[in-house]
């Protein structure tokens, strides 16, 4: 077969288009500390929002699915009780994308913290996590000042307990 | 002409099927992490499975990984 120069590079372009959009696509997660939290009001979620202004806000991302998740979350529940009144506030992100899953598991493991379904993905998208759970530490300006990702017992919980009561302040 | 037309049908083929691939994200592993993507959900299996790898190769154990696919941690 004799192709043209034409045809060949038409070819090559091909190939390597086709190569190009093959690649598994490069995962970096969006969000760094110091950037702001993305608007929440306008994602899709299932739950009602609670009040996040001027409050310190671990956001997490978690499913029902996730092993570790449910290691987590009755940790992350102890937190929220020992600091709520201090100004510190949990916000559940379930990425399961049926709201039957996310409820038997919140019946069968409950939180007192508020949790909302990424019905359609977007926000966990938008941050783009590495693993689940991930969990962003936000500050009272609405700035994130810690990324978790994945959840390493007493070591993450620790963590979490000096992060947040350095951005709680004196009681 | 006929022959350059095919392979670059042919090309195209290829490019439109290699565009298929794709990352499974961490948020979207449910699927791979449900009990029945567990090779060993089925004890029966197992067995047949240890026995053949005994008999064949005097191999045993070493199935020690738990959890489905969800990746988590």
């Amino acid at each position: 077969m004799s192709l043209n120069r034409n045809m060949k590079y038409t070819a090559v372009l091909l190939v390597a288009a086709s190569v190009l959009l093959a690649l598994p696509q490069v995962h970096a997660a969006n969000l760094k500390p110091g950037d702001a939290l993305p608007a929440l009001k306008a994602k899709d979620f299932e739950g009602a929002l609670p009040e996040l202004a001027g409050k310190v806000v671990l956001l997490d991302f978690w499913a029902s699915w996730c092993g570790p998740c449910k290691a987590s979350l009755p940790q992350l529940d102890k937190l929220y009780r020992e600091y709520g009144k201090r100004g510190f506030v949990i916000l559940g992100v379930s990425v399961d994308e049926s709201s039957a899953d996310m409820k038997a598991f919140l019946e069968a493991h409950p939180v007192s913290f508020p949790t909302v379904r990424d019905k359609a993905q977007t926000l966990v998208g938008q941050v783009s996590v590495d693993v689940m759970p991930t969990s962003l530490l936000i500050n009272r300006e609405g700035k994130v000042t810690k990324i978790h990702s994945g959840y390493q017992g007493e070591k993450t919980v620790e963590e979490l307990r000096a992060e947040i009561e350095q951005l709680l302040g004196a009681p | 002409m006929k022959q350059i037309i095919f392979y670059m049908l042919v090309l195209v083929a290829v490019a439109s099927m290699l565009t298929g691939c794709k990352t499974v994200q961490p948020w979207e592993r449910g699927t791979m992490a449900d009990y029945t993507m567990r090779p060993d959900r089925d004890p029966l299996t197992v067995s047949f499975g240890e026995h053949i790898y005994f008999t064949r190769e005097a191999a045993a154990g070493g199935r020690g990984v738990g959890g489905g696919g969800c990746g988590c941690n």
